[in-house]
């Protein structure tokens, strides 16, 4: 009897199966599987990230705080507009990561024709700066969350400090691997309870002092900055780091865009995720700084730098409110975790996919996830816990975070540039003129925020900490030419002809009423 | 120029101006001889293998 033969009585198809046996039939692209409010609802940890920083930006300036975050949100959203075009120009491509390999990936690029193909160890380095940037997030909020449990419960206050992190960290990585592991769908589920359990409470904590009477306008107009501040050039150098590490957290929901191969109709839900979600961190970055200085004062939010909520909450709750903005923190980092959990999976698997990795890291699950990538993330942050003092990580993942922000702003400008790429279709399309303000504010982030961020982490933590971030961004090469080396040996044509189609021919997405 | 070429520019210009704020800031402390045989090794290394610069 024929397979078709069977398949017809049976139902089962056979030759599909045999198929599957031999491995054929895995998944090979993300599943698209969510809207736009979902992918806003994974986004939404952003917002949150301001809480780390609240005290770091008034340490420098006081009051002028407020503005950098404003001014650093509206930044955003100049870049953001560019990468709205770009995700409905290459709606298969993951984020920033995706965009910048497929543009300086192709095999089509002059750059890449020789043996050591310089465009695609751009558009690789570009999305390992990304990684960087967003990975270690896990490790410094789940160190954080250790730490603040241990705290609340007196009994695990003897526990070594590390060994509880790490406790902390297979807990809380292995929950959320196994959430998202059955599809974003699941993920985006969790992000929208954890958003509401962090930001409701957030949003009451922060709107409180305005009903109550504790902020005070003159709190902020009496302080704009410190007594000693100057504009000589040390200075603007510090103002520079401020705002590319404000940019870190500000500016960092262009993660909406990361899902763009998980959007079910990229062309709409893309723009619409990156919009909103902009203009509720415009909204919230400016409200929670505004509110902690009118309320607590500079000297107020400088006696406590690490968490501010927690005194701003006793003022407008009472006592029940520390308790309440403990949980409320607890929330917020598990979100921030998830948030960047799900980005930087995101961009190893995009690395992986375009043979800047190895391609163990590209395989997915059978609900289509990139359960290898997760893995890998999570082993990576293990080992940063280990490290125990994670400031220093974090400023050095800031260097990798305007890295990629910089390369793949230029991506937008050579997509504009580059005869055949101009004539891809644009269902969303940046203002007439994007192409200037892209440079414009390429060239802020890379030499000018660089610098500041490289500057600004000397003042802070030394020289070593941009050495650590300059070791990191450095470890892509020996990478880079291992996953060249392991193409070249696997069907290089195959993969090529893979690739070259995934960027540049129309993909059949859905029908958008 | 090209959108590449560009990007190595901004690079060089970021990590050279780093440089220069770093021995603004941190100038070389001369009583370190691993940093001294590196400096002078290197150079007599550079002069040896292109004699022909003098």
């Amino acid at each position: 009897m024929s397979n078709k033969a069977e398949t017809s009585q049976s139902g089962i198809d056979w030759e599909h199966g045999a198929q599957c046996a031999k491995n054929i039939c895995d998944p090979q692209e993300l599943e698209r599987s969510i809207d736009w409010k979902q992918g806003l609802a994974i986004a939404l940890g952003v917002p949150l990230l301001i809480l780390p920083s609240i005290g770091y930006l008034t340490s420098y300036v006081w009051s002028f705080a407020i503005v950098i975050w404003g001014a650093t949100v509206l930044l955003g959203f100049l870049q953001n507009f560019a990468f709205g075009e770009l995700a409905t120009v290459f709606p298969k491509a993951s984020g920033l990561p995706g965009y910048t390999q497929t543009v300086f990936g192709s095999d089509k690029d002059k750059n890449n024709r020789g043996k050591f193909k310089f465009g695609k160890f751009i558009g690789g380095f570009s999305a390992w700066s990304y990684w960087f940037g967003w990975s270690p997030v896990l490790a410094i909020y789940a160190i954080l969350i250790s730490s603040y449990v241990q705290g609340m419960v007196p009994a695990l206050a003897g526990i070594n400090s590390t060994l509880m992190a790490l406790v902390v960290g297979v807990f809380i990585f292995g929950s959320l691997a196994i959430i998202n592991s059955k599809g974003l769908k699941n993920g985006a589920a969790a992000g929208m309870i954890l958003a509401v359990i962090s930001l409701i409470p957030l949003l009451v904590i922060t709107i409180a002092p305005f009903f109550t009477g504790d902020f005070q306008m003159s709190n902020i107009t009496s302080s704009w900055f410190p007594t000693d501040w100057s504009w000589d050039w040390e200075h603007i150098l510090i103002l520079l780091g401020l705002l590319a590490m404000a940019e870190w957290s500000a500016a960092a929901w262009e993660t909406a865009a990361i899902y763009g191969p998980e959007y079910k109709k990229p062309n709409s839900d893309i723009p619409k995720a990156l919009l909103v979600c902009g203009a509720i961190c415009l909204v919230l970055y400016v409200l929670v700084q505004t509110s902690v200085i009118g309320a607590l004062g500079v000297d107020g939010v400088l006696a406590e730098p690490i968490s501010p909520m927690l005194p701003l909450a006793n003022m407008a709750l009472g006592p029940i409110g520390a308790s309440i903005s403990i949980v409320m923190l607890i929330g917020a980092m598990l979100l921030i975790i998830q948030t960047a959990f799900l980005s930087s999976a995101r961009s190893i698997y995009s690395m992986s996919v375009e043979g800047n990795l190895p391609s163990v890291l590209s395989k997915l699950n059978k609900h289509g996830h990139p359960m290898n990538a997760m893995i890998a993330d999570a082993g990576f942050n293990m080992c940063l816990i280990l490290l125990g003092t994670p400031t220093a990580i974090l400023a050095a993942s800031a260097i990798g975070y305007i890295c990629a922000n910089g390369i793949s702003l230029y991506t937008y400008v050579k997509v504009r540039n580059d005869p055949e790429l101009s004539r891809l279709e644009r269902p969303f399309k940046a203002p007439r003129g994007w192409k200037s303000v892209a440079l414009a504010t390429t060239i802020l982030n890379t030499p000018f925020f660089l610098i500041g961020i490289i500057y600004l982490n000397s003042l802070e933590l030394g020289w070593a900490t941009t050495g650590v971030g300059f070791f990191m961004l450095c470890l892509f090469i020996p990478l880079w030419i291992y996953s060249q080396r392991e193409n070249r040996n696997r069907m290089p044509a195959a993969s090529a002809v893979h690739r070259e189609h995934g960027i540049f021919e129309p993909e059949l997405v859905p029908v958008e009423e | 120029m090209e959108i590449e070429d560009l990007i190595i520019a901004n690079f060089a210009i970021a990590i050279l101006a780093s440089f220069l704020i770093y021995s603004a800031t941190n100038p070389l402390p001369s009583g370190i001889p691993v940093l001294e045989t590196l400096a002078i090794g290197g150079l007599c290394a550079y002069l040896f293998s292109n004699p022909n610069i003098l």
